[in-house]
């Protein structure tokens, strides 16, 4: 059988499997934007900083034996501490080999082996598990022949002679000349493969910034990247949402810098609970922590302003009925509140959501969300009831994006971009195809900048 | 959640079985930028998709009635996808270019080969029904994974974002299903 006749097989199965998976597009796309409400999570975990996290060993073999992690080389030496014996080289070779996320099973796993240099194209190797503590064989072992052309990545199923129960393993690959050892941990599930301490440095508090302290418990993972806020007592939210990235190192204490000095912002003296997310593929760990500044005991705590949203504005927008006929125009009023600064008699729409810049729509909150949707009722763009038709986002090519919404079209260029009349811009998410409230909340991504 | 799309169905569907060309501007308003995505996603480009999708619609015209689908869309992009795939086997038997058409046959010649050794025929309702019986083994989210690729021949990437899994988890997945694939069709003779 040829390939294509595959194809054209797949194209010809029941109709219910097609359907099947066109409501699963839909529900996917819907589901996956509920709403995150960290005190909620937090009140689940029970305050454990305890998450299923992507857990991964990877190695790369370079000429000359270094051991780089893929993704970040501060922690190459902390990384390397994870791995054992000498890294795989064979003649000139360069092959770069990897055990990725959910690559685990309890019946086999399958290595990433990438061709760097292309200088050889295939090596034997004997392979088996040991436990996480090197200490016992868990697998037989087993030899495979790895043939991977130039510039190329291929991945080698290996099936364990028996099932393996989660846990940490060790990968042991041993070559005519050099023995590999990847660290492949078996812990998909909502184990406590992240355990993480996070606490805050009291002293180290000023108006625009504190400090985080996070002891990592388990071995390293890298290149991780933490979203974070600051509520005040009353549960509002002081600072927009901030994103860190850093390096875990096992047993290794990190300190964050989680600053906003850099907005008008400053913390009153009072209490406050700092909310951090760490996302990981499809793992999250959340946490939170409460801190407090100043005296609060004595000095009447004032409460936080922001520093947008100073006056309430009717703003007005402008679009064509039909972009293709600039002289059709409605004249849609909203009571969008946009900050004073662009208050300026212009068209401003979505100055009140730059601080919401950055959030995947399942992070807003509930009132961030209705702040857009009202936006997006303004642009018409909410579909009535209909999960397709009335408002749809196809992409097309070159980076083109339709939206179809209320039997009007429109355009989104450049990628990332909005155009409406020629005036407004909004920086949008990757499109896809996405139909009814899921296209409500691509937009509620999409709306993220405003450039005049 | 398809409530609404069934009324819309029973409408155009209606529309096409009057004879009433208002079904097509229904169709192309309703389901044209989703046809559009998926053969730009087949063929790799705009023009070429535009012109499936309104062949796509003309098929639809032409065969409804006397057919008459449970689900208008899943026969409407079942009707996409094969236009469009019989179109770039026309235009890229080289498998030059062609969108995500090459790297999922790529992906299959691990399992499967470019070309048949020897000619064989193939009786196409039967590995039609060998197809099924496998798709009936998988996991749903397995399932909607292979056929979002195999069948609509969307992006990893996509599929990913749209399913909510990380792209290595959705590669995984395919890796795997492919896997299981290539001992079915050995199991049912096909290999």
């Amino acid at each position: 059988m040829k390939q294509i006749d595959f194809l054209h097989a797949v194209g010809s199965v029941d109709e219910r499997y097609v359907e099947e998976m066109m409501q699963a597009k839909e529900h996917g796309a819907v589901t996956r934007h509920i709403r995150f409400d960290p005190a909620a999570v937090f009140g689940v975990l029970g305050g454990a900083a305890v998450c299923a996290a992507m857990v991964f060993g990877i190695l790369a073999v370079k000429n000359g034996g270094t051991i780089k992690p893929q993704t970040a080389t501060s922690s190459a030496e902390q990384l390397a501490e994870n791995v054992y014996g000498t890294p795989y080289r064979s003649g000139n070779s360069d092959f770069m080999l990897s055990v990725t996320e959910n690559s685990i099973e309890a019946d086999s796993l399958v290595l990433n082996v990438k061709n760097k240099s292309g200088q050889i194209d295939s090596f034997r190797a004997e392979w088996y598990l040991t436990d996480g503590d090197d200490s016992r064989q868990i697998t037989g072992k087993k030899q495979i022949d790895i043939a991977v052309p130039a510039e190329k990545t291929k991945s080698c199923t290996l099936m364990f002679d028996t099932q393996i129960e989660k846990g940490e393993y060790l990968l042991h690959l041993d070559t005519a000349d050099r023995k590999l050892v990847i660290w492949v941990p078996y812990l998909t599930d909502e184990s406590h493969v992240f355990d993480v301490d996070f606490r805050i440095d009291e002293d180290a508090v000023t108006d625009s910034s504190l400090t985080l302290k996070a002891t990592n418990h388990m071995p390293a993972l890298t290149d991780y990247e933490m979203q974070w806020e600051i509520k005040n007592a009353a549960g509002e939210v002081v600072t927009a949402t901030r994103s860190i990235s850093f390096n875990l190192i096992k047993d290794n204490e990190i300190t964050l810098l989680l600053d906003w000095s850099d907005t008008e912002y400053r913390l009153s003296a009072g209490t406050y609970e700092l909310y951090g997310e760490i996302r990981k593929g499809m793992s999250r760990l959340t946490f939170s922590r409460k801190f407090s500044y100043g005296d609060a005991g004595t000095v009447a705590a004032s409460e936080p302003v922001m520093t947008t949203s100073t006056a309430d504005t009717e703003v007005v927008i402008h679009f064509p009925n039909d972009p293709y006929d600039p002289d059709s125009t409605t004249t849609t009023t909203t009571a969008v509140t946009a900050p004073a600064e662009y208050n300026d008699g212009k068209v401003r729409i979505i100055a009140e959501f730059r601080e919401q810049m950055g959030k995947a729509p399942a992070e807003l909150t509930d009132a961030e969300g209705e702040n857009i949707r009202n936006l997006i009722d303004a642009l018409h763009l909410v579909p009535s009831t209909k999960s397709y038709g009335d408002a749809y986002v196809g992409e097309l090519t070159g980076g083109c994006y339709l939206i179809y919404a209320n039997g009007k079209r429109y355009e989104l260029w450049n990628e990332t971009m909005l155009r409406l009349d020629g005036q407004y811009y909004i920086m949008c998410k990757d499109g896809g195809t996405k139909g009814g409230k899921a296209l409500v909340d691509e937009v509620i991504a999409m709306v993220t900048k405003y450039q005049p | 959640m398809r409530t609404t799309n069934d009324q819309l169905d029973i409408e155009i569907i209606s529309l096409l079985q009057k004879r009433d060309e208002q079904a097509l501007s229904r169709l192309r308003e309703a389901y044209g930028a989703l046809c559009q995505s998926i053969a730009r996603d087949i063929l790799g480009s705009r023009e070429d998709a535009e012109e499936c999708v309104s062949d796509a619609m003309m098929k639809l015209w032409n065969t409804i009635p006397p057919n008459q689908p449970d689900s208008l869309r899943a026969y409407l992009v079942t009707v996409v996808r094969s236009i469009a795939i019989s179109r770039y086997r026309a235009e890229h038997a080289d498998r030059r270019g062609g969108g995500q058409t090459a790297a999922v046959l790529d992906e299959l010649a691990d399992i499967l080969p470019a070309e048949d050794t020897v000619e064989q025929a193939y009786d196409q309702r039967a590995l039609k029904e060998t197809i099924e019986r496998f798709l009936g083994t998988l996991s749903p989210d397995a399932r909607t994974v292979f056929m979002q690729r195999y069948f609509l021949m969307a992006p990893v990437k996509t599929i990913a974002r749209e399913q909510g899994m990380s792209i290595g988890k959705v590669k995984m997945l395919l890796l795997r299903t492919r896997n299981k694939l290539q001992i079915h069709l050995q199991k049912e003779g096909y290999l």
